[in-house]
Protein backbone atom coordinates (compact mmCIF):
# COMPACT_ATOMS: atom_id res chain seq x y z
CA UNK A 1 0.00 0.00 0.00
CA UNK A 2 1.26 3.42 -1.25
CA UNK A 3 1.11 5.88 1.68
CA UNK A 4 -0.63 9.74 0.66
CA UNK A 5 3.08 11.52 -0.19
CA UNK A 6 4.41 8.45 -2.87
CA UNK A 7 0.80 9.08 -4.45
CA UNK A 8 1.15 12.56 -4.74
CA UNK A 9 4.35 12.46 -6.36
CA UNK A 10 3.05 9.58 -8.74
CA UNK A 11 0.11 12.18 -9.42
CA UNK A 12 2.67 15.22 -10.19
CA UNK A 13 5.17 12.87 -12.25
CA UNK A 14 2.08 11.52 -14.74
CA UNK A 15 0.33 15.44 -15.04
CA UNK A 16 3.96 16.31 -15.80
CA UNK A 17 4.10 13.33 -18.28
CA UNK A 18 0.88 13.88 -19.87
CA UNK A 19 1.83 17.30 -20.43
CA UNK A 20 4.96 17.34 -21.48
CA UNK A 21 4.27 14.64 -24.17
CA UNK A 22 1.80 16.55 -25.62
CA UNK A 23 4.01 19.88 -26.31
CA UNK A 24 3.52 22.10 -22.76
CA UNK A 25 6.40 23.96 -22.10
CA UNK A 26 9.21 23.35 -19.81
CA UNK A 27 7.92 25.76 -17.24
CA UNK A 28 4.08 25.68 -17.20
CA UNK A 29 5.04 21.14 -16.55
CA UNK A 30 7.55 22.85 -13.64
CA UNK A 31 5.11 25.30 -12.39
CA UNK A 32 1.77 22.56 -12.38
CA UNK A 33 4.25 19.76 -10.84
CA UNK A 34 5.41 22.43 -8.14
CA UNK A 35 1.55 23.02 -7.80
CA UNK A 36 0.84 19.96 -7.31
CA UNK A 37 3.63 19.05 -4.43
CA UNK A 38 2.63 22.14 -2.42
CA UNK A 39 -1.11 20.26 -1.53
CA UNK A 40 1.70 18.22 0.63
CA UNK A 41 2.13 21.34 3.29
CA UNK A 42 5.74 20.67 2.91
CA UNK A 43 8.68 23.31 2.39
CA UNK A 44 12.13 23.10 -0.05
CA UNK A 45 9.63 20.83 -3.11
CA UNK A 46 11.68 20.42 -6.07
CA UNK A 47 10.09 19.99 -9.25
CA UNK A 48 12.27 19.73 -12.30
CA UNK A 49 11.47 19.15 -16.13
CA UNK A 50 13.86 18.95 -19.40
CA UNK A 51 12.96 18.28 -22.56
CA UNK A 52 12.82 13.88 -21.74
CA UNK A 53 12.97 13.59 -18.16
CA UNK A 54 11.09 14.81 -15.08
CA UNK A 55 12.22 14.82 -11.39
CA UNK A 56 10.28 15.65 -8.54
CA UNK A 57 11.28 15.39 -4.72
CA UNK A 58 9.74 15.58 -1.38
CA UNK A 59 12.04 16.47 1.80
CA UNK A 60 10.41 14.68 4.95
CA UNK A 61 11.66 14.43 8.21
CA UNK A 62 9.94 12.13 9.82
CA UNK A 63 10.78 9.21 7.14
CA UNK A 64 13.79 10.39 5.11
CA UNK A 65 13.32 12.02 1.46
CA UNK A 66 11.53 10.63 -1.38
CA UNK A 67 12.71 11.58 -4.86
CA UNK A 68 11.39 10.36 -8.37
CA UNK A 69 12.34 10.76 -11.66
CA UNK A 70 10.73 9.50 -15.11
CA UNK A 71 11.65 9.53 -18.60
CA UNK A 72 9.43 10.92 -21.21
CA UNK A 73 10.00 9.32 -25.14
CA UNK A 74 6.88 9.63 -27.41
CA UNK A 75 5.56 13.03 -28.56
CA UNK A 76 2.30 13.67 -30.09
CA UNK A 77 1.32 17.45 -30.03
CA UNK A 78 -1.91 17.69 -27.85
CA UNK A 79 -3.74 20.95 -27.05
CA UNK A 80 -6.95 19.45 -25.08
CA UNK A 81 -4.72 17.22 -23.05
CA UNK A 82 -2.59 20.13 -21.81
CA UNK A 83 -6.07 22.35 -21.10
CA UNK A 84 -7.25 19.60 -19.43
CA UNK A 85 -4.52 18.55 -17.25
CA UNK A 86 -4.01 22.11 -16.40
CA UNK A 87 -7.49 22.76 -15.16
CA UNK A 88 -7.68 19.32 -13.40
CA UNK A 89 -4.37 20.44 -11.42
CA UNK A 90 -6.26 23.82 -10.66
CA UNK A 91 -9.23 21.97 -9.49
CA UNK A 92 -6.84 19.74 -6.98
CA UNK A 93 -4.90 22.87 -5.26
CA UNK A 94 -8.36 24.50 -4.81
CA UNK A 95 -9.53 21.29 -2.89
CA UNK A 96 -12.51 20.48 -5.30
CA UNK A 97 -11.58 17.33 -5.56
CA UNK A 98 -9.75 14.40 -3.65
CA UNK A 99 -6.24 13.05 -4.51
CA UNK A 100 -7.97 9.56 -5.82
CA UNK A 101 -10.18 11.78 -7.90
CA UNK A 102 -7.33 13.36 -9.72
CA UNK A 103 -6.14 10.53 -10.30
CA UNK A 104 -9.17 8.98 -11.68
CA UNK A 105 -8.96 11.98 -13.78
CA UNK A 106 -5.94 12.17 -15.35
CA UNK A 107 -6.41 8.68 -16.62
CA UNK A 108 -9.74 9.27 -18.41
CA UNK A 109 -7.42 12.72 -19.86
CA UNK A 110 -4.58 10.23 -21.05
CA UNK A 111 -7.42 8.21 -22.77
CA UNK A 112 -9.31 10.50 -24.16
CA UNK A 113 -10.11 10.33 -27.65
CA UNK A 114 -8.60 12.91 -30.31
CA UNK A 115 -10.13 13.97 -33.45
CA UNK A 116 -10.21 10.96 -36.26
CA UNK A 117 -7.66 10.38 -38.86
CA UNK A 118 -9.83 11.18 -41.37
CA UNK A 119 -10.18 14.63 -39.74
CA UNK A 120 -6.54 14.46 -39.52
CA UNK A 121 -5.82 13.73 -43.00
CA UNK A 122 -8.53 16.63 -44.14
CA UNK A 123 -6.34 19.26 -41.76
CA UNK A 124 -3.22 18.62 -43.27
CA UNK A 125 -4.70 18.97 -46.89
CA UNK A 126 -6.10 22.82 -45.97
CA UNK A 127 -2.85 23.14 -44.02
CA UNK A 128 -0.76 22.63 -46.97
CA UNK A 129 -3.08 24.15 -49.76
CA UNK A 130 -3.89 27.55 -47.57
CA UNK A 131 -0.28 27.98 -46.93
CA UNK A 132 0.54 27.80 -50.10
CA UNK A 133 -2.08 30.45 -51.67
CA UNK A 134 -0.85 32.46 -48.69
CA UNK A 135 2.31 32.90 -50.16
CA UNK A 136 1.86 33.95 -53.29
CA UNK A 137 0.69 30.43 -54.91
CA UNK A 138 -2.05 30.71 -57.46
CA UNK A 139 -5.17 28.14 -57.15
CA UNK A 140 -3.63 25.52 -59.19
CA UNK A 141 -0.60 25.51 -56.95
CA UNK A 142 -3.35 25.51 -54.17
CA UNK A 143 -4.88 22.50 -55.03
CA UNK A 144 -1.92 20.46 -56.19
CA UNK A 145 -0.50 21.62 -51.98
CA UNK A 146 -4.14 20.37 -50.70
CA UNK A 147 -3.73 16.83 -52.12
CA UNK A 148 0.18 16.61 -51.49
CA UNK A 149 -0.80 17.47 -47.64
CA UNK A 150 -3.59 14.69 -47.57
CA UNK A 151 -0.81 12.54 -48.67
CA UNK A 152 1.52 13.50 -46.01
CA UNK A 153 -1.19 13.38 -43.50
CA UNK A 154 -1.72 9.67 -44.50
CA UNK A 155 1.91 8.98 -44.36
CA UNK A 156 2.17 10.81 -40.62
CA UNK A 157 -0.66 8.77 -39.29
CA UNK A 158 0.95 5.11 -40.79
CA UNK A 159 4.40 6.29 -39.70
CA UNK A 160 2.58 7.02 -36.31
CA UNK A 161 1.22 3.59 -36.25
CA UNK A 162 4.23 1.75 -36.35
CA UNK A 163 6.21 3.87 -33.70
CA UNK A 164 8.81 4.77 -37.05
CA UNK A 165 11.64 7.10 -35.83
CA UNK A 166 10.66 11.03 -36.22
CA UNK A 167 13.73 11.58 -38.47
CA UNK A 168 12.91 8.99 -41.01
CA UNK A 169 9.36 10.26 -40.82
CA UNK A 170 10.33 13.46 -41.78
CA UNK A 171 12.84 12.41 -44.36
CA UNK A 172 9.81 10.59 -45.89
CA UNK A 173 7.87 13.43 -46.12
CA UNK A 174 10.38 15.74 -48.30
CA UNK A 175 10.78 12.92 -50.31
CA UNK A 176 7.14 12.63 -51.22
CA UNK A 177 6.43 16.03 -51.33
CA UNK A 178 8.94 16.99 -53.74
CA UNK A 179 7.89 13.73 -55.67
CA UNK A 180 4.62 14.77 -55.93
CA UNK A 181 5.32 18.57 -56.44
CA UNK A 182 7.70 17.51 -59.60
CA UNK A 183 4.62 14.94 -61.01
CA UNK A 184 2.21 18.19 -60.84
CA UNK A 185 4.26 20.31 -62.40
CA UNK A 186 4.74 17.95 -65.52
CA UNK A 187 1.03 17.28 -65.83
CA UNK A 188 0.03 21.14 -65.64
CA UNK A 189 2.82 23.51 -66.81
CA UNK A 190 1.39 26.87 -64.95
CA UNK A 191 2.27 25.60 -61.62
CA UNK A 192 5.43 26.42 -59.53
CA UNK A 193 7.50 23.41 -57.90
CA UNK A 194 8.54 26.30 -55.18
CA UNK A 195 5.14 27.29 -54.22
CA UNK A 196 3.98 24.18 -53.86
CA UNK A 197 6.85 22.77 -51.78
CA UNK A 198 7.04 25.77 -49.70
CA UNK A 199 3.61 25.82 -48.32
CA UNK A 200 3.09 21.85 -48.58
CA UNK A 201 6.23 21.20 -45.65
CA UNK A 202 4.40 23.88 -43.30
CA UNK A 203 2.85 21.06 -41.29
CA UNK A 204 5.73 19.26 -41.13
CA UNK A 205 7.86 21.75 -40.44
CA UNK A 206 9.26 22.19 -36.76
CA UNK A 207 8.36 25.62 -35.76
CA UNK A 208 6.27 24.51 -32.32
CA UNK A 209 9.85 23.09 -31.49
CA UNK A 210 11.71 25.93 -32.71
CA UNK A 211 9.36 28.69 -30.99
CA UNK A 212 9.62 26.69 -27.41
CA UNK A 213 13.77 26.37 -28.00
CA UNK A 214 13.62 29.98 -28.30
CA UNK A 215 12.10 30.84 -25.80
CA UNK A 216 13.68 28.58 -23.23
CA UNK A 217 16.88 29.79 -23.85
CA UNK A 218 15.73 33.54 -23.41
CA UNK A 219 13.81 32.43 -20.10
CA UNK A 220 17.12 30.15 -19.42
CA UNK A 221 16.24 27.35 -19.41
CA UNK A 222 19.29 26.07 -21.20
CA UNK A 223 19.49 22.83 -21.85
CA UNK A 224 15.82 21.97 -23.05
CA UNK A 225 16.57 24.75 -24.92
CA UNK A 226 19.32 23.97 -26.86
CA UNK A 227 18.07 20.04 -27.21
CA UNK A 228 14.67 21.78 -28.59
CA UNK A 229 16.56 24.03 -31.17
CA UNK A 230 18.65 20.73 -32.30
CA UNK A 231 15.96 18.43 -32.64
CA UNK A 232 14.37 21.50 -34.48
CA UNK A 233 17.78 22.07 -36.68
CA UNK A 234 17.18 18.43 -37.22
CA UNK A 235 14.01 17.83 -38.30
CA UNK A 236 14.43 21.00 -41.05
CA UNK A 237 17.46 19.47 -42.16
CA UNK A 238 15.39 16.05 -42.60
CA UNK A 239 12.52 17.41 -45.09
CA UNK A 240 15.27 19.71 -46.51
CA UNK A 241 16.93 16.23 -47.47
CA UNK A 242 14.22 14.62 -48.28
CA UNK A 243 13.29 17.43 -51.04
CA UNK A 244 16.79 17.83 -52.14
CA UNK A 245 17.09 14.22 -52.78
CA UNK A 246 14.03 14.11 -54.89
CA UNK A 247 15.44 17.18 -57.26
CA UNK A 248 18.94 16.16 -57.05
CA UNK A 249 17.83 13.17 -58.93
CA UNK A 250 15.03 13.87 -60.97
CA UNK A 251 15.38 16.70 -64.05
CA UNK A 252 13.78 19.96 -63.21
CA UNK B 1 9.36 41.05 -53.20
CA UNK B 2 5.98 41.63 -54.96
CA UNK B 3 4.07 44.32 -54.54
CA UNK B 4 1.33 43.91 -52.14
CA UNK B 5 -2.20 45.47 -52.02
CA UNK B 6 -5.20 45.64 -49.25
CA UNK B 7 -6.87 43.20 -51.41
CA UNK B 8 -4.01 41.11 -51.62
CA UNK B 9 -3.18 41.13 -47.93
CA UNK B 10 -6.94 40.34 -46.81
CA UNK B 11 -7.45 37.37 -49.36
CA UNK B 12 -4.14 36.30 -47.75
CA UNK B 13 -5.19 36.73 -44.42
CA UNK B 14 -8.11 35.02 -45.11
CA UNK B 15 -6.09 31.90 -46.14
CA UNK B 16 -4.02 32.10 -43.26
CA UNK B 17 -7.32 31.30 -41.07
CA UNK B 18 -8.21 28.36 -42.97
CA UNK B 19 -4.63 27.28 -43.10
CA UNK B 20 -3.83 27.91 -39.16
CA UNK B 21 -7.89 26.30 -38.33
CA UNK B 22 -6.15 23.55 -39.89
CA UNK B 23 -2.90 23.22 -38.11
CA UNK B 24 -4.94 23.37 -34.91
CA UNK B 25 -6.98 20.38 -35.57
CA UNK B 26 -3.58 18.37 -36.73
CA UNK B 27 -2.87 20.07 -32.83
CA UNK B 28 -5.58 18.53 -31.16
CA UNK B 29 -6.89 21.67 -29.73
CA UNK B 30 -9.90 21.44 -28.26
CA UNK B 31 -13.24 22.06 -30.33
CA UNK B 32 -14.41 25.01 -28.80
CA UNK B 33 -10.83 26.82 -29.42
CA UNK B 34 -10.53 26.11 -33.02
CA UNK B 35 -11.97 29.31 -34.24
CA UNK B 36 -10.18 31.74 -32.10
CA UNK B 37 -6.72 29.71 -33.01
CA UNK B 38 -7.99 31.03 -36.63
CA UNK B 39 -8.15 34.25 -35.77
CA UNK B 40 -5.04 34.31 -34.39
CA UNK B 41 -3.62 33.06 -37.59
CA UNK B 42 -5.68 35.70 -39.35
CA UNK B 43 -4.25 38.71 -37.63
CA UNK B 44 -0.69 37.43 -37.47
CA UNK B 45 -0.24 36.95 -41.44
CA UNK B 46 -2.15 40.29 -41.87
CA UNK B 47 0.11 42.17 -39.96
CA UNK B 48 3.31 41.09 -41.47
CA UNK B 49 1.86 41.91 -44.41
CA UNK B 50 0.98 45.57 -43.31
CA UNK B 51 3.98 45.83 -41.88
CA UNK B 52 6.03 44.66 -45.25
CA UNK B 53 3.62 47.42 -47.24
CA UNK B 54 4.97 50.35 -44.58
CA UNK B 55 8.53 49.25 -43.83
CA UNK B 56 9.33 46.47 -46.31
CA UNK B 57 11.66 44.82 -43.73
CA UNK B 58 10.94 41.23 -43.46
CA UNK B 59 12.64 40.80 -39.84
CA UNK B 60 10.98 43.79 -38.31
CA UNK B 61 7.59 42.93 -39.96
CA UNK B 62 7.98 39.17 -38.24
CA UNK B 63 8.77 41.30 -35.14
CA UNK B 64 6.12 43.15 -34.78
CA UNK B 65 3.27 40.76 -36.16
CA UNK B 66 4.80 38.14 -33.01
CA UNK B 67 4.18 40.44 -30.88
CA UNK B 68 0.90 41.21 -32.19
CA UNK B 69 0.06 37.84 -31.76
CA UNK B 70 1.70 36.84 -28.71
CA UNK B 71 -0.29 39.90 -26.98
CA UNK B 72 -3.98 38.17 -28.39
CA UNK B 73 -3.11 35.27 -27.53
CA UNK B 74 -2.34 36.01 -23.88
CA UNK B 75 -5.63 38.52 -24.12
CA UNK B 76 -7.63 35.43 -25.72
CA UNK B 77 -5.96 33.06 -23.07
CA UNK B 78 -7.42 35.11 -19.89
CA UNK B 79 -10.49 35.43 -21.69
CA UNK B 80 -11.24 31.80 -22.32
CA UNK B 81 -9.52 30.25 -19.82
CA UNK B 82 -6.91 28.05 -21.33
CA UNK B 83 -3.08 28.07 -21.89
CA UNK B 84 -2.26 31.13 -24.27
CA UNK B 85 0.67 28.13 -25.84
CA UNK B 86 -2.97 27.05 -27.66
CA UNK B 87 -3.51 30.40 -29.48
CA UNK B 88 -0.03 30.99 -29.38
CA UNK B 89 1.58 27.90 -31.99
CA UNK B 90 -1.18 28.36 -34.82
CA UNK B 91 -0.66 32.42 -34.68
CA UNK B 92 3.00 32.13 -34.86
CA UNK B 93 3.32 29.36 -37.67
CA UNK B 94 2.41 31.95 -41.03
CA UNK B 95 5.53 33.53 -40.12
CA UNK B 96 7.83 30.33 -39.32
CA UNK B 97 10.42 30.84 -42.28
CA UNK B 98 9.61 27.56 -44.22
CA UNK B 99 10.75 29.69 -47.24
CA UNK B 100 13.79 30.35 -46.18
CA UNK B 101 14.48 26.34 -45.45
CA UNK B 102 13.41 25.84 -48.70
CA UNK B 103 15.52 28.33 -50.44
CA UNK B 104 18.67 27.11 -48.55
CA UNK B 105 18.10 23.62 -49.82
CA UNK B 106 17.58 24.79 -53.30
CA UNK B 107 20.84 26.53 -52.67
CA UNK B 108 22.78 24.11 -51.61
CA UNK B 109 21.51 21.49 -54.27
CA UNK B 110 23.20 24.17 -56.86
CA UNK B 111 26.45 24.37 -55.07
CA UNK B 112 25.81 27.62 -54.21
CA UNK B 113 27.60 28.02 -51.03
CA UNK B 114 27.38 31.87 -50.53
CA UNK B 115 23.70 31.96 -51.09
CA UNK B 116 23.03 28.96 -48.80
CA UNK B 117 24.47 30.85 -46.38
CA UNK B 118 23.17 34.42 -46.61
CA UNK B 119 19.61 31.77 -46.66
CA UNK B 120 20.15 30.00 -43.63
CA UNK B 121 21.47 33.01 -41.43
CA UNK B 122 18.24 34.97 -43.20
CA UNK B 123 16.03 32.04 -41.66
CA UNK B 124 18.12 32.29 -38.09
CA UNK B 125 17.43 36.05 -38.07
CA UNK B 126 13.47 35.28 -38.42
CA UNK B 127 13.51 32.84 -36.08
CA UNK B 128 15.54 35.16 -33.56
CA UNK B 129 12.63 37.71 -34.50
CA UNK B 130 9.89 35.41 -33.94
CA UNK B 131 11.17 34.05 -30.14
CA UNK B 132 12.89 37.93 -29.10
CA UNK B 133 8.62 38.93 -30.06
CA UNK B 134 6.84 36.28 -28.26
CA UNK B 135 9.65 36.90 -25.16
CA UNK B 136 8.88 40.79 -25.06
CA UNK B 137 4.86 40.15 -24.69
CA UNK B 138 5.54 36.72 -22.30
CA UNK B 139 7.69 39.64 -19.81
CA UNK B 140 4.38 41.54 -19.11
CA UNK B 141 2.69 40.86 -16.10
CA UNK B 142 -0.92 39.07 -16.15
CA UNK B 143 -2.50 41.94 -14.82
CA UNK B 144 -2.29 43.47 -18.22
CA UNK B 145 -4.57 41.77 -20.27
CA UNK B 146 -7.28 41.86 -17.50
CA UNK B 147 -8.21 45.47 -18.15
CA UNK B 148 -11.18 44.63 -20.46
CA UNK B 149 -13.47 42.09 -17.54
CA UNK B 150 -14.23 38.47 -18.55
CA UNK B 151 -17.82 39.12 -20.32
CA UNK B 152 -20.79 36.36 -19.33
CA UNK B 153 -18.09 33.64 -17.69
CA UNK B 154 -17.58 33.90 -14.07
CA UNK B 155 -14.21 32.68 -13.18
CA UNK B 156 -14.55 29.26 -11.57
Amino acid sequence: MLDNDTKLLNLALDAGEIMLMSGAETHRVQDTMLRILSMSGRQQIEALALSTMLIVSLPREEKGPLSMARGVSTRAVNFEKICAVNSMSRDFVSGKITLEQATTRLLEIHHAPNFSDFAHVLAYGLTSGGFTMVYHGNALDGMAAFVIGMTLGLLVIWNGKWRAPYFFSSFMGGVITGLMAWIFHRMISETQISNIVIGSIMPLLPGITMTKGIRDILEGNFISGNSKLMEALLVACAIAGGVALVFGLLPV
Amino acid sequence: MTEFTMHDALLQSVFSFIACYGYSIICNAPRKELLYCGINGFLGWFFYVVMMMENGSPTMATLVATMVVTAVSRFFSYHREAPSILYHIPGVLPLVPGAAVYNTMQAAIESNILSTYSYALSGLKLSGAIGIGSLLILVLPYRTFEIIPRFGRKKS
